[in-house]
């Protein structure tokens, strides 16, 4: 069933809706095919910003820190998952993009007029570091400069995990749920299990596909996945009992909009469900079968886009005109995608898994293991 | 950053009936469209007050806050937010890429994605009206006088009267963003 062929052709039938998507976003006009309020300015395409960028970021992590401790494990494959990091950096770009009014204005003023005191700003330009890092590592991965590479990899690694710290910190300084100073650990620790989560799936599927030995890799990101879990749920659980228990009113509201309100579906069915407990559960059952480990791994990924819808929607859902009686909970401001906003994320897995495989091809690293 | 003038505006709810003009004024004034979504300036409905039949109920009017330390202003990646000569938050519509992170980071729901002008927009005082020395178009038609605007580095001026002979407050205090609409 997931033979390359069906993939592809699966993957090729998600792009055509991320196409779909761009051409409504601009023939159709943003007011129109998104569900965007002026209560929830961010949507699902923050959620799917966030989403891919922590996956390159897990990717990215894995790859160099395997190829500077030596990890043989992670290292052997770190050209797959450095190609990996690329394409879901750029899945990335393509929903920030539609999201953006004027994406290229970002480009000009960043360097024309920047606000060195905004997170963005420093998003911005850490990640466009962190881009050309990127590429120039592959490029030299696949020159075989592997000594070049390696300086390439650890000082990416150093932009990469400032970018991804930085971006828990755009998010602490707007509104009261997203604050603390846990968030940037917090978002690394997300890329991780992002990252190691698409690696299983990646790898089991290289492996499926190109009859490759590289069993001991699968295990290895599978068993990062399983301890990533382990550490987010703590940080998870201290966040929304913290939130629940003894916090403002607004924090208190937006905490309760995921464990009994709007939100409380997600919470439970997506985040904890899908991206904590089926996970570890097939993750004990993988020692017998590798499937389970590929399930795991796509009800943890899943499970991560849960967190992060969760994570952007309930801090924009208490309204914050509520100058009286904010304790008059149930008035919670309303938001669901539209079906452009879940279409360009849709395509945007498409393009993930089409550019992979088409690079891969192009690149000729089907059955290479460095 | 000090600058030679303080514009603010003082607000006494008391006087206000929820007749809506200002909100008119401000969309007449500065080209803002006509849907729910888009707006500078709104009354907000305070909660009833008191037991039948001697009933109250106050009406808020809001807008941006032209704050001394304003979160928008800190969060715009391309400086397209910005604190004039005169200390108002401004836009630079060149610069704005409309990431809207000036609207999940103000405390006061000010901004919003304008289809007119196409950025995040806001009310900006009137600036175009008090160059010339006339007043903002919500405070020139409020019907009761709710509204009144000045620059409070003038002792002489309305503005520094009510606030030094009033008691007033102001919105979520806080957030540290230090608001200059005043409410008595």
């Amino acid at each position: 069933m997931l033979t390359k062929k069906n993939i592809i052709y699966l993957s090729i039938l998600f792009a055509l809706t991320g196409v779909f998507a761009v051409f409504e976003t601009y023939y159709t006009g943003r007011e129109e095919s998104f569900n965007l309020t002026r209560e929830v300015p961010w949507g699902m395409h923050i959620v799917g910003y966030i989403f891919f960028v922590a996956i390159s970021t897990g990717l990215c992590l894995i790859a160099s820190l395997g190829h500077i401790f030596k990890i043989k494990d992670f290292d052997q494959m770190g050209k797959h998952l450095i190609l990996l990091s690329i394409v879901t950096l750029f899945a990335a770009f393509f929903v920030i993009g539609l999201e953006l009014e004027y994406p290229l204005r970002l480009v000009v003023y960043n360097v024309v007029s920047p606000n060195f005191h905004s997170p963005m700003w420093w998003m911005g330009t850490l990640y466009g570091v962190y881009t050309v890092l990127l590429i120039a590592e592959f490029y030299f991965l696949n020159k075989k400069q592997f000594k070049l590479a390696g300086i390439l990899g650890l000082i990416g690694v150093g932009a990469d995990i400032v970018a991804h710290a930085n971006l828990g910190a755009l998010f602490s300084v707007a509104r009261p749920f997203w604050s603390g100073a846990f968030l940037p650990p917090y978002f690394i620790v997300l890329a991780v299990q992002s990252g190691a989560s698409v690696m299983v799936i990646f790898l089991t599927l290289i492996k499926k596909h190109n009859n490759l030995s590289i069993e001991s890799s699968i295990v290895a990101a599978e068993r990062l996945m399983g301890i990533a879990i382990g550490v987010l749920f703590l940080f998870q659980a201290s966040r929304i009992l913290s939130s629940a228990i003894m916090s403002s009113p607004d924090v208190y509201l937006a905490a309760m909009s995921l464990i009994a309100g709007p939100l409380a579906f997600y919470f439970w069915f997506g985040e904890v469900f899908l991206g904590m407990i089926l996970p570890v559960v097939l993750l004990v059952k993988a020692k017998k079968s590798g499937n389970f480990g590929l399930l795991a791994a796509f009800a943890s990924i899943a499970g991560m886009f849960f967190m992060r819808y969760n994570h952007v929607v309930a801090g924009q859902l208490v309204p914050i005109r509520k100058y009286y009686k904010l304790e008059m909970a149930g008035d919670y401001v309303i938001y669901s995608p539209s079906l452009v906003e879940t279409a360009t994320i849709v395509g945007a897995v498409g393009f993930t898994f089409l550019f992979y495989y088409l690079a891969e091809r192009y690149f000729k690293m089907e059955k290479e293991i460095s | 950053m000090e600058t030679k003038k303080k514009y603010v505006m003082v607000i006494d709810t008391q006087k206000c009936f929820d007749c809506k003009a200002c909100t008119i004024a401000c969309k007449m004034e500065n080209n803002v469209a006509d849907n729910s979504q888009e707006y500078r300036n709104w009354v907000e409905t305070g909660e009833i007050c008191g037991t039948f039949p001697n009933l109250t109920q106050k009406f808020i009017p809001g807008q941006c806050n032209h704050c001394t330390n304003a979160p928008c202003e800190k969060v715009c990646p391309t400086s397209a937010t910005y604190r004039n000569e005169d200390g108002l938050i401004m836009i630079d519509a060149e610069k704005c890429i409309v990431c809207k992170y000036c609207m999940v980071a103000c405390p006061y729901d000010a901004r919003f994605v304008s289809t007119t002008r196409h950025v995040v927009d806001k009310c900006d005082f009137c600036y175009d009206r008090i160059k010339i020395g006339e007043l903002p178009a919500c405070v020139q038609t409020c019907p009761p006088k709710t509204r009144t605007f000045g620059d409070l580095n003038d002792p002489n001026s309305e503005v520094s009267k009510l606030l030094k002979n009033r008691e007033y407050k102001v919105l979520k205090p806080e957030t540290g963003a230090e608001p200059n609409v005043f409410y008595l």
